[in-house]
């Protein structure tokens, strides 16, 4: 599984322009390797070539929405 | 515990008849509804009833977060001259009913539950809100929910809403302040919002109904958004036909949101259980795994099925695999989109925020992109293969949520990995319908031996709202569970 370090989610949150420090870095830290870890466990390769639509083909919508 | 009598208390028939704090919660309504259309209760009176149930309960059940007591007054006194006129706008004329935090009443803070938006006041109502009152209604207040409408959490800015069945449990958000008032009837009715389940949990845990529309069904104007790909709004009241009455007038296109579509939505769907007899109906086999559900709730959810098979209706189970990862699914795409919907919040006043949240929204901000993206291919997998078992079956049934009420969360504070893990199976029964977006309805079908209400979920095709009404009401009338109050009472 690929963990990110402090480090990793330090840089990030540079990225995204968020200043983050312990204590709340340690917890963020748990809560995005929670993430990434369920995330790879879902071992679905058929999900693989799909293109994901924010809804399917044919679902109504209002008037400005056609 | 008392049955709710669907009427007034006192002598049959009598003319002039009056509700109280105590009569009122009793009164569904459809009925209080039909109460004030023969004007034996003006809704001044149903006004007043509720403001003394507010009065006297509210202080300890930190349900309503504003109550608009002169405003409700007021609103109470022009639906009398109407009907004076003889004009009723429908059934919830002079019906009084309570608004989650997150939806926009002109004049009052939408806070959304966080302290940031105290001030943040509405220049003009939700589309919802202004059906409501084109019905009718009457805007009581409005109602606690979990701080921008995200996550299990201890710390409520505006008071802690308590599970009017016992304070120790949770009432389930984030709609929590909808499901503790509806369920305490300290209004007749309520709207909620619905992303991964905040209107069916609350629901659940506090033995009332609640409905998630089809995505497109109710306009989202003027509601915070949580997950923009996700939130409805929809109605929460202690029968189902109450639901249905609250769905007719809230739901329509909208020009202010361009996913509320022009669906037709048919009438009134009560009819006896003959027209359950061609019905076939799925039972998601997944979600009545003893690993994964607590033996309580698959022996409710059990006899629920049978009682739906006494009725006429076929039921076999339906293996739908996907549904066991939504879980994950549902977290990673709602993070990212709520870190984004709040990026401005989480740079600028993060301090501000309660503590689960501002984890919460500065993670979403920062989840990578490959997993955002495998997490909607992962999501279109789950959709199809729901969608698909609508080939086969009209309905589905399974439970609302693992458990009756949990207790509360003992702690704020999340302090390793694994512990987050295992919160991602939270709303892991409920979300798989969201991103569905199909129409989802709570309905209550037993207790625990604790005394804790139990949910059965009832899920149709997309706007197949009646047919999923239709089933929920045939059994809650054959079931008998409708209308039980919680011990608050």
């Amino acid at each position: 599984m690929s963990e990110l370090s402090k480090d990793d989610v330090i840089a990030l949150a540079r990225v995204a322009g968020i200043d983050l420090r312990d204590p709340d870095l340690t917890e963020v830290a748990h809560h995005i390797n929670a993430v990434l870890a369920a995330m790879e466990s879902i071992d679905v390769p058929e999900a693989d070539d799909i293109e994901p639509m924010p809804m399917p083909a044919g679902w109504p919508t209002g008037p400005s929405g056609q | 515990m008392s049955r709710c009598q669907c009427r007034l208390a006192g002598p049959p028939g009598r003319v002039g008849s009056r509700v109280d704090g105590d009569s009122i919660g009793s009164i569904s309504a459809a009925a209080l509804g039909q109460l004030i259309w023969r004007g034996e209760v003006s809704p001044t009176e149903a006004v007043n009833a509720y403001l003394d149930r507010i009065d006297r309960l509210n202080g300890r059940l930190g349900a309503m977060t504003l109550v608009g007591r002169s405003e409700a007054l007021a609103e109470a006194r022009v639906r009398e001259e109407e009907s004076a006129r003889g004009i009723s706008r429908g059934p919830l004329h002079g019906v009084p009913v309570g608004i989650k935090e997150q939806i926009d009443v002109a004049g009052w803070p939408t806070t959304g539950g966080s302290a940031i938006l105290r001030d943040s006041v509405a220049e003009r109502d939700a589309t919802v809100t202004a059906l409501l009152r084109q019905a009718g209604a009457i805007i009581l207040g409005k109602l606690n929910m979990t701080e921008l409408a995200i996550a299990e959490t201890i710390e409520f800015p505006y008071g802690t809403p308590m599970n009017p069945w016992n304070p120790d449990r949770s009432p389930g958000s984030s709609s929590a302040g909808s499901g503790v008032a509806t369920a305490a009837a300290l209004c007749a009715a309520s709207l909620g919002g619905d992303t991964g389940g905040s209107i069916r949990i609350p629901a659940a845990y506090c033995g009332i109904v609640g409905l998630r529309p089809t995505f497109g069904r109710v306009s989202r104007a003027g509601t915070m958004s949580a997950c923009w790909s996700m939130d409805t709004i929809g109605p929460m009241t202690r029968t189902v036909k109450d639901a249905e009455i609250v769905l007719g007038a809230i739901a329509g296109p909208d020009p202010r949101d361009r996913w509320a579509a022009d669906v037709r939505l048919p009438g009134p769907s009560f009819v006896k259980g003959d027209r359950l007899k061609d019905l076939r109906i799925g039972l998601v086999s997944e979600f009545t795994d003893p690993g994964l559900v607590d033996p309580e709730v698959i022996s409710a959810v059990g006899a629920a099925a049978g009682v739906i098979e006494s009725l006429g209706a076929s039921v076999e189970e339906v293996s739908l695999p996907m549904v066991l990862h939504a879980g994950p699914i549902h977290w990673t795409l709602c993070y990212v989109e709520f870190g984004q919907l709040n990026r401005g919040i989480i740079r600028d006043r993060a301090d501000e925020l309660t503590h689960m949240v501002r984890i919460a929204v500065t993670a979403g901000s920062l989840i990578p992109g490959t997993t955002y993206y495998r997490a909607l291919q992962l999501r279109d997998m789950l959709r199809g293969q729901i969608l698909g078992a609508f080939d086969k079956y009209d309905l589905l049934l399974c439970p609302t949520m693992p458990s009756a009420a949990p207790p509360r969360a003992p702690d704020v504070h999340t302090h390793s990995t694994q512990q987050v893990t295992a919160g991602l199976t939270a709303a892991g029964l409920t979300a798989p319908f969201s991103h569905a977006g199909v129409p989802a309805l709570s309905v209550p079908c037993g207790f625990t031996a604790e005394r804790l209400p139990i949910g059965l979920q009832i899920i149709g095709r997309p706007f197949a709202e009646q047919l999923v009404f239709m089933l929920g009401g045939a059994y809650e009338e054959a079931a008998g569970w409708g209308g039980v109050n919680p011990p608050v009472f």
